[in-house]
């Protein structure tokens, strides 16, 4: 049973979540991704039931479910802050949608049993909710959502309130708890590395609109401008004047000097972007003939280990660049100062209509 | 929303009550049913409006010195910590918790012309003749003092205890003296809860009923009493609930005055 | 803080304390005297006995309790309906009708008693012990709403969006979740208004008729006719009363620390 939202907006006067169309199908591990403000909550919560929406419809399967009240719903939510009745133990916590249905006492035992094991807190079944810690807490919130089983579980922004530690191994946990459970899972984030990690697909919003919806790879590698560009990762941006056709490629103008630029299928007006990623790049230490050349100056270097990253003065700009660890090692060793080139593959470069940033 | 409606069910009785007394005064009452002004034009009578300057004006030496005793007694909670500061609290509502008019009562028997205090004063010779304590404005004034002061040490207190005694620091480390400190940080930033609070304790003790009746007599009437006996005694409704419209009127005035500035938070350093 | 000032401020407030208290001690140390105010008349406990075995102070104690018990849970009632109704509008609730809801804590209670008096005879109501019961109501449940407000501000908003997630309706939710999670603070509401009502003098003076009397009512006749000693003898009782129920109250309050600490 797969989720739909058909032209789906939200009107609240100071903020509009334009018209939206999303399908989202079984069992698919789906974020929402999106700087603070953007309305990927007001969506979570259109889609739970808690804001009516302005227009538009909610699908899930062949039930349109525009107008039931959260409580009719097959869907749960997993709240930022986990919202944990508190004059509940943990039990009672995920037995809760169980007792409203009227469930066997021993159904509830074995179900709430089940799942408790599922997010490996049985042991913490007599506990109150106040002696969790946050990592605990969210686990009941999570079980307490998908002991019944729902078709969809909404996550707004679940591991935002936990230690960086925590927060990576919840991630992988998350993602198998997806696949285990076969719910369709559908969360929330301003977070791209998440984003990138657990979703099959993600949806980036920004002020109300959604920009982009793909696989991470695509929205990666393809972003459709260069907000999604600059968001789902660091990057570099040259900006100029298409100049020649040559065919299969173009000839980009700018103050950095002249480039060449891949033909990606769609009509490019004259002024382009030109999106290139820190780790496309290589730092050249004497000029060789290659197709895009830039000269420019070190600022400064910071080593991490499995790769260095340099922060390269260019005319008029700078630019980041990634290398990693195997082929500096290969290489002269660098310091601040000194004079460099930079080059890429045409075919890595992203080309991009120029849009205006700024959140 | 139906948990709307009985609240209203509520305010209904009320509102109309209001609206009840309202109409009550400029229509006739019993006697006629002509709408009139004239009630209202005779609350500013010579005879009247003494009695009302009379009220304000206890009232506001009655706060006054609420505030001035109540000011030390706060500070002394707000410094407390831990058992000291609860077992004060505690101590301090006591009283509160038992009968209003037991209070009178009391003070009633330790004030009066046979009551400890003269028979004290009288046994050791300090007086010839019994100090004459009740009855008089005084007495009134001491009644409104004792109970109202618990009133106005919580909203202090509370006060002061959002105050962030790191500002007084700061103040010192800057090099305030201790009276700067306590005028330009402390006073300030206190002003707020102490306003409130005032007003609070105000505005019941203008509208006071019982206590001027029980330790001021007939002679030293407040508005409550002398709008209580055009009910009861004079039977002239209408005047009554004038005096009624323009004590509330009077109180709204003071509420809304309370609206526009009483609200300011303590926030850290800048009022 | 300096020694001096410390010191300053601790005597004056234990000698502001002394000052309170000093009229109620007064008031039960004559309940034991011959001669209420002769101080060397010798002990005695006639008085606290003529108040046991008399009967005039036990009817209208039993009538404030009952008034007390019945208004309480009616204005408590009305209190938490409303807070609960209106939180979720709390932001947009019009100035007007805050000053509504304020209206019976601020206006002096000659004026509301007054005019109680006037809506119960319009309407052609008998006063009696019902008049006084829905009086002490409509007065206390202003006060029962504010506390409720600031309880229900204390909850998690998103718990019962989590109840209506999980499948429960609105009233499941609120029997369910809300109301076990503000238990607390009803239940100090009702003593509040329990206490309102049990102490009220001047309303019920308005509104109760020459039918019912309550014990501040008598208290006040009594008073009226001067220094009594039973009067003094029904003073130690009441002060010892309250003060065995804050006590009490406050011995709870520290015993629920201590098992949280522990």
């Amino acid at each position: 049973m797969s989720l739909r939202l058909v032209e789906v907006s939200k009107d609240f006067g100071s903020f509009r979540l334009a018209p939206l169309n999303l399908t989202i199908e079984r069992g698919e591990f789906f974020c929402l991704l999106g700087p603070s403000g953007c309305g990927k909550t007001t969506v979570l919560r259109l889609i739970g039931g808690f804001e009516p929406p302005s227009s538009g419809q909610i699908w899930l399967g062949d039930r349109n479910m525009t107008h039931f009240p959260p409580n009719e719903r097959n869907v749960h939510t997993v709240f930022q802050r986990y919202a944990l009745f508190p004059h509940l133990n943990v039990f009672e916590n995920v037995a809760f949608s169980l007792r409203l249905k009227g469930t066997s006492k021993t159904s509830i035992e074995e179900k709430v049993r089940d799942i408790l094991r599922l997010v490996e807190i049985e042991t913490l079944a007599d506990r109150k909710t106040t002696q969790l810690s946050g990592g605990q807490a969210q686990r009941v919130a999570l079980a307490r959502a998908l002991v019944d089983h729902p078709e969809v579980l909404l996550l707004d922004e679940p591991l935002s309130a936990l230690d960086p530690a925590l927060r990576l191994k919840m991630r992988e946990e998350l993602k198998t708890l997806c696949r285990k459970v076969g719910s369709t899972f559908l969360m929330v984030t301003h977070d791209q590395e998440e984003a990138l990690q657990l979703s099959d697909r993600i949806a980036v919003l920004r002020n109300g609109n959604c920009l982009q919806v793909g696989p991470p790879k695509m929205i990666y590698e393809d972003p459709v401008d260069t907000f999604v560009a600059g968001f789902i990762g660091p990057v570099n941006e040259i900006h100029g004047e298409l100049a020649e056709d040559l065919g299969e490629q173009f000839t980009l103008q700018c103050t950095l000097g002249t480039f060449k630029v891949k033909k990606n299928g769609t009509p490019l007006p004259k002024q382009i972007s030109l999106v290139l990623r820190p780790e496309k790049m290589r730092i050249l230490r004497q000029k060789t003939a290659a197709e895009n050349l830039v000269e420019g100056q070190v600022l400064d270097i910071c080593y991490l280990g499995s790769r260095t990253e340099y922060n390269v003065r260019l005319p008029g700009t700078q630019f980041k660049v990634f290398e990693p660890e195997l082929e500096r090692m290969k290489k002269k060793s660098l310091n601040a100062g000194d004079r460099i080139f930079l080059t890429w593959k045409t075919e890595d470069a992203i080309v991009l209509r120029r849009v205006e940033s700024g959140t | 929303m139906f948990i709307t409606w009985l609240t209203l069910l509520t305010l209904l009785p009320f509102l109309m009550i209001l609206g009840m007394s309202f109409m009550k005064k400029t229509t006739g009452g019993w006697i006629a049913l002509e709408p009139t002004v004239g009630n209202y034009a005779r609350c500013f009578s010579w005879l009247y409006a003494k009695v009302f300057w009379k009220t304000i004006v206890l009232a506001g030496l009655a706060t006054l010195s609420c505030l001035l005793v109540g000011f030390p007694v706060a500070y002394y909670l707000a410094k407390a910590q831990g058992t000291q500061r609860q077992v004060g609290l505690i101590l301090l509502f006591i009283p509160f918790w038992t009968n209003f008019i037991l209070r009178i009562y009391g003070i009633i028997s330790l004030f009066g012309n046979h009551g400890l205090l003269n028979q004290t004063l009288l046994s050791f010779g300090l007086l010839d003749n019994p100090l004459q304590i009740l009855y008089t404005r005084f007495g009134v004034y001491l009644g409104l003092l004792y109970n109202y002061l618990p009133f106005l040490v919580v909203p202090i207190f509370s006060s002061l205890e959002k105050l962030d005694f790191r500002l007084r620091e700061a103040a010192q480390d800057l090099g305030a003296n201790r009276v700067q400190t306590f005028w330009k940080i402390v006073v300030p930033n206190i002003k707020g809860g102490v306003f409130v609070g005032s007003l609070f304790v105000f505005i019941p003790m203008v509208g006071e009923y019982v206590i001027p009746d029980l330790l001021g007599g007939a002679k030293e009437a407040f508005l409550g009493n002398v709008m209580v006996s055009q009910f009861f005694v004079m039977q002239d409704w209408p005047f009554g609930s004038a005096i009624a419209g323009l004590l509330s009127v009077l109180l709204l005035v003071a509420l809304w005055l309370h609206h526009r500035w009483g609200f300011v938070r303590p926030v850290g350093g800048i009022p | 803080m300096s020694p001096q000032k410390n010191l300053f401020v601790t005597v004056f407030f234990y000698a502001v304390i002394g000052f309170l208290y000093l009229p109620l001690l007064y008031l039960i140390l004559q309940a034991f005297l011959v001669n209420p105010n002769d101080l060397g008349s010798g002990f005695t406990l006639q008085w606290l006995n003529r108040v046991i075995k008399s009967g005039t102070l036990w009817e209208p104690l039993m009538n404030s309790l009952k008034i007390a018990v019945a208004s309480a849970s009616l204005s408590t009632v009305l209190g938490t309906l409303g807070a609960v109704g209106l939180t979720p509008f709390i932001s947009v609730l019009p100035v007007s009708l805050q000053t509504l809801i304020m209206l019976p804590i601020l206006l002096p209670e000659v004026i509301t008693g007054l005019s109680l008096l006037l809506f119960f005879l319009l309407c052609r109501v008998e006063l009696g012990a019902t008049t006084v019961i829905i009086a002490h109501a409509s007065f206390s449940a202003s006060f029962v709403y504010f506390i409720m407000l600031e309880q229900l501000k204390k909850l998690d908003p998103h718990m019962e969006e989590a109840a209506q997630d999980l499948g429960a309706k609105p009233s499941e939710t609120f029997w369910r979740v809300t109301l076990p999670n503000i238990l607390p603070g009803v239940l100090g509401g009702w003593m509040l208004a329990f206490t309102i009502s049990f102490d009220d003098f001047l309303i019920s003076f308005f509104t109760s008729g020459a039918g019912v009397t309550t014990l501040p009512l008598k208290i006040y006749s009594l008073m009226r006719m001067g220094i009594s000693p039973e009067l003094n003898g029904l003073s130690f009782f009441l002060i010892c009363i309250s003060t065995f129920l804050v006590m009490a109250l406050l011995f709870k309050e520290q015993s629920r620390r201590w098992v949280i600490k522990g």
